[in-house]
């Protein structure tokens, strides 16, 4: 549905995305997973046909986007990372203007958005502009599928969204994989990445992996570690001149430490760092996440 | 078709929604109208006068009191030493000072032309010419009624000249006729034109620019769908202007009302465009409000509206022949005062013509939905 090849842009002497390769199959779940200013929206805009690139191709639909901009607009569906509505018009008025711009009756029923209008026709007179953050994403996603799009460009859709709603708004997106859109979906949330069916890790305009969550877990080869005491922060820099140390990161009130050694084990760092005068540390073995590998891959 | 309707029925709804706007659209042109006309005006009331009375005679007293009796001026004070009247006018306080000579009633009694001294203040040279000009001509009714008095024979032949009024002196009313028409033209022209650049950078702002780029809507919708509410608000306007002009004015229109609407018609495409131009250019409203208001600022200025173009040096006269508020400003004085026909017009329509056609393609051509800079 997606092909991206050596893809690059860059924007005076900033590389936003450099020789990036990308295949999305049809009506997969994918999601583009990386730190802000990573090139997330700048790959985004190319692909709604909002930017030319500087070199390499990236065809949607099979469609060039520097050739054949507006067969493409006619079969997306693009969420910017902005909410984009009419903040002065209602949520009814949103809905049938670009219903009408795209030629299309808007069918309350139509089972593209039947889940998402029952959420959001409570509040259809309420001008978007004072909707609830998560309201307004979900209005947006109305707009965006109300033309019944193929491919579904959602940049950074539940950036600013409460958790619930954020909930909420992946259990929707897991729903259309059954109504034959195939979906690009960016987050810089980790814990969102495990609800693709496959992801790409991107780094400074770089792809750094590509595969499905499970996999990229089974890629990580080291042991890894949870590391807490009462005062966490204090064991960073100890940790980090421990000669098996890989690695050693916080993660909320917890440390995530990676070893070089595979045969060291919880044991050896206790005693390190006791040896250096920390007590009551809590050691334990734990199963890497998808932050863990991407914050491998981004060292190496 | 369908898109086009589709976008015109959400500016439609924006605009309706817009209270601020609303309120704008119906207070500007008679506000504007109604205090600029009054405002802006070069007849000159309230100078501050002094008379130097050196004569203190019946006829010298009979001259204060008719520049007292003046409504162009305020009697400051009669006295009868020229120091200190002139020591006031250094102060600021004054504004012409008229000395009486002693032995004025004598003199004239006696067949001789006593010599009488109008001093203005001219460090605002305009305001001294017409002060001094005000006060000839009271001078010369007074002087008229004097030789009758004192019967001398001398009245018809020599004070003739109050019958020649210029221009200049014309009471407020023709001042009104002449500068309503233009400012009709200068309010139709900011109010449309920054409504127009304003509302498409606001799309910028709000990201919903965005949303039109990505959809299918072709650049000629897009640009038709922006401008044609501007154009109907800036024809809106003229409407609401022409009926202050004529019934709170009582200004009769003269002229081909029609033959405005298809100028006033042409030129809107003009300023629209040119709004959306700016629009192209700048990111953020303020950015489009500045931009707009330096060059209309300009145009407005050297448009013919305030000063007289002909009093312009040549060079900027040349420079207002691409200056389209002057077009508009002279065609609307010419239509609304003079009665002027499409024959008369016709380089003014053929200008303006060419103006919008150029304006409108490079607005289309610079209009692109997708970025390829930055």
């Amino acid at each position: 549905m997606v092909q991206i090849e050596n893809l690059s842009r860059h924007f005076g002497s900033v590389q936003a995305l450099d020789n990036v390769h990308l295949h999305i199959e049809k009506n997969q779940l994918f999601g583009l997973i990386g730190p802000d200013g990573a090139g997330k929206s700048t790959l985004f805009d190319i692909l709604a046909t909002l930017r030319l690139p500087s070199s390499g191709t990236a065809r949607v639909h099979g469609f060039d986007v520097q050739t054949k901009a507006n067969q493409i607009r006619k079969r997306i569906g693009f969420m910017p990372g902005q909410f984009s509505l009419y903040q002065d018009l209602s949520v009814l008025e949103n809905i049938r203007f670009f219903a009408n711009v795209y030629g299309v009756a808007f069918e309350e029923s139509s089972p593209l958005i039947r889940d998402i209008w029952q959420q959001i026709a409570p509040f259809k007179h309420r001008p978007a502009g004072k909707l609830s953050g998560g309201m307004k994403q979900k209005l947006a996603l109305c707009c965006a599928l109300v033309h019944k799009p193929t491919v579904l460009l959602l940049d950074e859709p539940t950036t600013g969204v409460d958790p619930v709603s954020r909930k909420e708004f992946w259990e929707m997106l897991q729903t259309l994989k059954s109504q034959n859109i195939t979906t690009l979906v960016s987050t810089p949330y980790m814990d969102e990445a495990n609800l693709c069916e496959c992801i790409a890790l991107i780094q400074n305009g770089k792809i750094l992996a590509i595969n499905s969550p499970a996999a990229i877990v089974a890629q990580f080869e080291f042991n890894l570690f949870g590391v807490q005491s009462a005062h966490s922060n204090a064991l960073i820099n100890p940790l980090r001149q421990f000669e098996k140390t890989q690695h050693c990161f916080a993660f909320g009130k917890m440390l995530h430490l990676t070893l070089k050694d595979a045969c060291a084990t919880e044991k050896d760092i206790v005693e390190f760092l006791e040896k250096q005068g920390h007590k009551n540390v809590d050691v334990w073995p734990m199963k890497p996440g998808i932050e863990d590998c991407f914050i491998e891959l981004m060292q190496s | 078709m369908r898109i086009v309707l589709a976008l015109l029925k959400k500016e439609f709804l924006q605009i309706k929604r817009n209270t601020f706007i609303l309120r704008l659209l119906i207070l500007v042109p008679i506000l504007q109208l109604c205090i600029l006309s009054q405002a802006i005006n070069f007849e000159m009331k309230n100078l501050n006068l002094i008379v130097v009375d050196l004569d203190k005679s019946p006829s010298s007293e009979l001259l204060s009191k008719k520049f007292q009796a003046s409504r162009y001026f305020i009697l400051r004070e009669i006295t009868h030493s020229q120091t200190p009247a002139l020591q006031e006018m250094e102060d600021n306080k004054v504004d012409l000072v008229i000395v009486i000579p002693t032995h004025f009633e004598k003199e004239l009694r006696g067949g001789q032309s006593p010599v009488v001294s109008f001093v203005a203040d001219a460090v605002n040279g305009m305001k001294a010419g017409l002060a001094a000009n005000y006060a000839a001509n009271i001078f010369m009714e007074a002087a008229g009624e004097l030789a009758q008095q004192l019967r001398l024979p001398i009245t018809a032949k020599s004070f003739n000249i109050q019958t020649t009024y210029s221009m200049w002196y014309n009471p407020i009313l023709e001042y009104k006729t002449l500068i309503l028409p233009g400012l009709l033209a200068v309010l139709v022209t900011l109010v449309s034109g920054l409504l127009a650049a304003l509302n498409i950078v606001r799309e910028k702002e709000m990201g919903t620019m965005e949303q039109m780029n990505v959809s299918p809507i072709a650049k000629w919708q897009f640009i038709v769908a922006k401008l044609l509410p501007f154009w109907l608000i800036g024809l809106f306007e003229i409407t609401l202007g022409l009926l202050v002009i004529r019934w709170v004015f009582q200004i009769p229109l003269v002229g081909n009302l029609a033959l405005l609407y298809a100028f006033c018609g042409i030129y809107m495409v003009l300023i629209l465009t040119l709004g959306l131009l700016i629009s192209n250019a700048s990111r953020t409203q303020a950015q489009a409000m500045f931009l707009t208001v330096f060059f209309f600022m300009v145009f407005i200025l050297t448009s013919g509206v305030f000063t007289p173009v002909e009093s312009m040096p040549s060079w900027a006269q040349t420079l207002n022949k691409a200056n389209p508020i002057a077009y508009f400003v002279d065609v609307c004085r010419r239509i609304l005062l003079k009665g002027a026909t499409f024959e008369h017009l016709k380089t003014s329509f053929l200008s303006m013509a060419s103006f919008a056609t150029l304006s409108l393609g490079l607005a289309i051509w610079r209009y692109k939905k997708t970025h390829v800079d930055s």
